[in-house]
């Protein structure tokens, strides 16, 4: 299918696109924000897999949770502070180095990635499948989530109280 | 998809003319709401209301739109001035594209997709960061404050939502908005709001919550935020805010006509007791359910209240978080016994 | 079902194009006004709003930390409305184990949001 490629070029051109600005950019408001535009490529990309539970998923909990998450911790700190952050990394140009490496990655990893051949396959994605599958099958899964969920809710309690312990002292 | 290029351009025009003629008409019904809701405010204070421009004063909204068109735009000294003018951009589209999922008869669909509910949940978080952007790039301590706090809102009361929506979604077993409203119709008492009756009202505080209206309207708390995040803006980018506030109240209205009235069906037992009920186009039932619920957005703000910003939080998580479980627990019990 | 090599989510186009004429929409607005407004700016008309004083200080000062826990209770609840809505969507296929184990979770969360309720983490007014 051209019409596929040309869209998923186009997207994974943005996709990496966003990804140098995130280092080009000196403010960290605004690199945030291209980790939040990413993110929503990102339900892109699933919605071409045909999953789009999965899209939807991940533009709620990712972008709209978890990044609201690393904003409020952003505005924890005051802007003079993030400037003086900002003339460090000015001096610092090894942050390019992690950037280097999972571009090495990437490109390996679509090279390996292309097939011999073109065949159709046979999986496609329902959710009715899955959600019967994930629940009666591995619902072991669903405690472990459990767990990891109910961890940072405990964590939180006891992260504060010691932060005012050692504040008072 | 097996599209030629000349049909596909045929699409994309259908497509075009749906979306000019869906936002045109809430442009209207945006702008006369805005009317309504003076006129009805006013009679409920024992005022008039609008009454000078054009005959009871119906020529208003279109005198608001040139005096907002014609004010000056002032970017403020302090502002991130990218961020300051994209912010109630963000806001108007997350706010206009949840139209595109919405069933307004059983024909008229614009996206016909599997997931409508989850594209309004995934827009409404995204349009969450249009409100912390113009909190936060104003750059006044009102509008960061009141950035804050609006988003916090508007967060909380989104979980609520998700949860007595998810009660719509197991009893219906689907997504999608038109199925929703089939399975409704299908259903032992026709409409969601009977025997989810805490889901309904959990949700129709949700959605008061969600579209920042009274009484949960931080930005009009004047005595403490001033403005909130509205402050620094003026002219037409502030009505754009006010833009947004009214089709999210739309939207909101539509979801519940959709998810807990049955849309455009009518309950067997009303029309059991009066059958020329029957005769009611589709459209027009669903409408006359939407401007009962844009009428209680009114009323509730000529009567109740502000909540103070504390209040407003514990009401989120201490009392709605835990009503819409036991609702949710309360409907998985019932599907499962077989109703 | 098409297989997800060739498949184009073309069901999802008019949300995208929605989203862009809304944002046009905006845009449009603005550019118009642009041409018929005044423009008699001067700096004291720039000033951020402060009640009549002279603002004082930069406005992005430290807030709260209060909004940290919303945020991270928001997160961990809208993982568990995602799964509850995987659950919703196959709920007529499962056995009873699939039907309360999910209940089960449901039950440990909550539990682990009374314990942040008993702790005063959701009392605005309580310091941290």
């Amino acid at each position: 299918m051209v019409e596929r490629g040309l869209l998923l070029f186009v997207l994974t051109f943005f996709v990496l696109f966003l990804f140098f600005l995130t280092f080009i950019f000196r403010q960290i408001l605004y690199q945030f924000l291209t980790i939040l535009l990413i993110m929503v490529l990102l339900g892109i990309y699933y919605l071409f897999l045909n999953a789009e539970f999965i899209a939807a998923i991940q533009v709620i909990v990712y972008a709209g949770a978890i990044l609201i998450m690393f904003l409020f911790t952003i505005f924890l700190f005051p802007e003079e502070e993030l400037k003086y952050s900002r003339d460090i990394l000015k001096t610092h140009y090894s942050s390019f180095l992690p950037l280097g490496f999972f571009l090495a990655l990437f490109l390996f990893s679509l090279f390996k990635a292309i097939p011999k051949s073109y065949k159709e396959q046979n999986f496609y994605f329902d959710l009715k499948i899955l959600s019967k599958i994930l629940f009666n099958d591995y619902w072991i899964t669903i405690y472990i989530l459990a767990f990891l969920l109910s961890l940072p809710m405990i964590a939180l309690y006891i992260f504060f109280k010691r932060e005012e312990r050692s504040g008072s002292n | 998809m097996g599209l030629s290029n000349n049909s596909l351009l045929f699409y994309l025009f259908i497509t075009f003319a749906e979306i000019m003629v869906v936002l045109g008409i809430i442009l209207l019904h945006a702008a006369y709401t805005v009317y309504i809701e003076r006129k009805v405010i006013g009679r409920m204070q024992a005022r008039l209301g609008p009454m000078e421009v054009g005959p009871y004063g119906l020529l208003q909204p279109l005198a608001d739109l040139i005096k907002l068109l014609f004010k000056e735009d002032i970017l403020p000294r302090d502002s991130h001035k990218t961020l300051f003018q994209i912010a109630p951009l963000v806001l108007l589209a997350c706010a206009i594209a949840n139209l595109s999922v919405i069933p307004f008869n059983p024909s008229f669909l614009i996206a016909d997709v599997n997931l409508g509910v989850l594209v309004v949940l995934a827009l409404a978080s995204l349009g969450v960061y249009g409100i912390i952007l113009a909190g936060y790039s104003s750059g006044s301590k009102y509008s960061l404050l009141g950035g804050l706090r609006s988003a916090a809102q508007v967060l909380s009361y989104e979980i609520p939502l998700g949860l007595s929506l998810a009660g719509v979604i197991l009893a219906a077993e689907s997504f999608s908005l038109k199925d929703i409203v089939e399975a409704q119709a299908q259903s032992l008492l026709g409409v969601y709001a009977l025997p989810q009756f805490l889901g309904f009202i959990v949700f129709l505080i949700c959605a008061f919550a969600e579209t920042n209206r009274a009484p949960f309207d931080l930005p009009e708390a004047e005595s403490e935020l001033v403005a909130g995040y509205i402050t620094e803006y003026s002219g037409f980018r502030m009505g754009l805010f006010f833009l947004a506030e009214y089709i999210s109240m739309y939207i909101m209205s539509l979801l519940i006509a959709l998810c807990y009235l049955g849309g455009w069906s009518l309950p067997w037992w009303l029309i059991a007791l009066f059958p020329f009920l029957q005769a009611l186009p589709p459209t027009l039932v669903l409408a006359l359910k939407v401007y009962f619920f844009i009428f209680l957005f009114i009323w509730v703000r000529a009567t109740f209240p502000r909540y103070r910003f504390d209040q407003l939080m514990s009401m989120s998580w201490k009392i709605l978080l835990p009503l819409s479980l036991i609702n949710f627990m309360w409907v998985a019990i019932l599907k499962r016994g077989g109703l | 079902m098409q297989s997800p090599d060739l498949f184009l989510p073309s069901a999802y186009l008019p949300v995208l194009l929605m989203l862009l004429i809304g944002f046009l929409f905006g845009l449009g607005g603005i550019l118009f006004g642009n041409l018929v407004r005044p423009k008699h700016y001067y700096s004291l008309k720039l000033t951020p709003y402060e009640c009549g004083n002279d603002p004082s200080g930069l406005p992005w000062q430290r807030i709260t930390i209060r909004f940290f826990p919303i945020a991270i209770l928001f997160a961990v609840f809208d993982v568990e409305v995602g799964l509850l809505y995987a659950w919703c969507i196959g709920f007529s296929e499962l056995n009873s184990l699939g039907f309360y184990s999910m209940l089960l979770f449901l039950v440990i969360l909550f539990i682990g949001f009374i314990y942040d309720f008993k702790k005063g983490l959701l009392d605005w007014y309580k310091r941290l």
